[in-house]
């Protein structure tokens, strides 16, 4: 099971390089610029990875920093620091894009 | 009097460009003519509500609405990109000029001086 992080906007070829790459069990976070990913209605990458139950959480500071909190895709979820620890400890691995 | 265009193309916080442009601006302003264009990302700077305290970063957006009292009045940003975001000049702490391609062409060709961020 790998934890995919994900820190470039949708406008950066990382989010479709990543989302090949994700199997079911994976989930992914997106941190920094990432959290546009979550913003853009039409982000069909995105929403197929929610539609394979694939968890995709966002980092409510940098959620919060880009004021955002009220334009995110409701199926994301948010997290904080700490979640992103204990994600991080209940995946065997972890992958960065970006 | 020669005119610079400033081109802000890169979306807050992930990165220092446009912290740096924004003070590039209000330092030019002085001395000549600016206008500021908001490409792609870059009309992120713009999205109201930041809300930096969590990350410790500073939330440099508001420091635009200061652009008129330095007399940087020329803001512009693309139509399509604003679209594409899902945004529209309601969400945004300034209201910049919505151009179509042909028009955003021409403001590129208009100023002496482009200076990118």
């Amino acid at each position: 099971m790998i934890l995919h992080t994900l820190n470039k906007s949708p406008d950066h070829p990382a989010l479709n390089r990543c989302a090949g790459f994700i199997s079911d069990g994976d989930c992914l976070i997106l941190i920094e610029d990432g959290v546009y990913c979550a913003a853009t209605n039409d982000s069909s990458t995105l929403n197929n990875l929610l539609l394979r139950e694939i968890p995709v959480f966002c980092l409510q500071a940098d959620v919060e920093a880009r004021g955002l909190l009220n334009r995110l895709n409701p199926a994301v979820q948010l997290i904080d620091y700490e979640g992103f620890v204990t994600l991080s400890t209940e995946q065997t691995k972890s992958k960065r894009w970006g | 009097m020669k005119k610079l265009l400033f081109v802000q193309s890169h979306p807050p916080h992930g990165s220092l460009f446009g912290q740096e442009g924004l003070d590039a601006i209000l330092a030019g302003s002085a001395f000549i003519e600016c206008g500021v264009l908001f490409l792609g990302d870059g009309i992120y700077q713009l999205l109201k509500d930041q809300q930096t305290t969590a990350l410790a970063s500073k939330n440099f957006s508001v420091s635009y609405q200061a652009l008129h009292d330095y007399g940087v009045e020329s803001l512009f940003c693309s139509a399509a990109d604003l679209l594409a975001r899902n945004l529209t000049v309601a969400d945004l702490i300034v209201t910049p000029t919505l151009l179509d391609a042909t028009e955003l062409a021409a403001v590129l060709r208009d100023y002496d001086g482009i200076l990118d961020f």
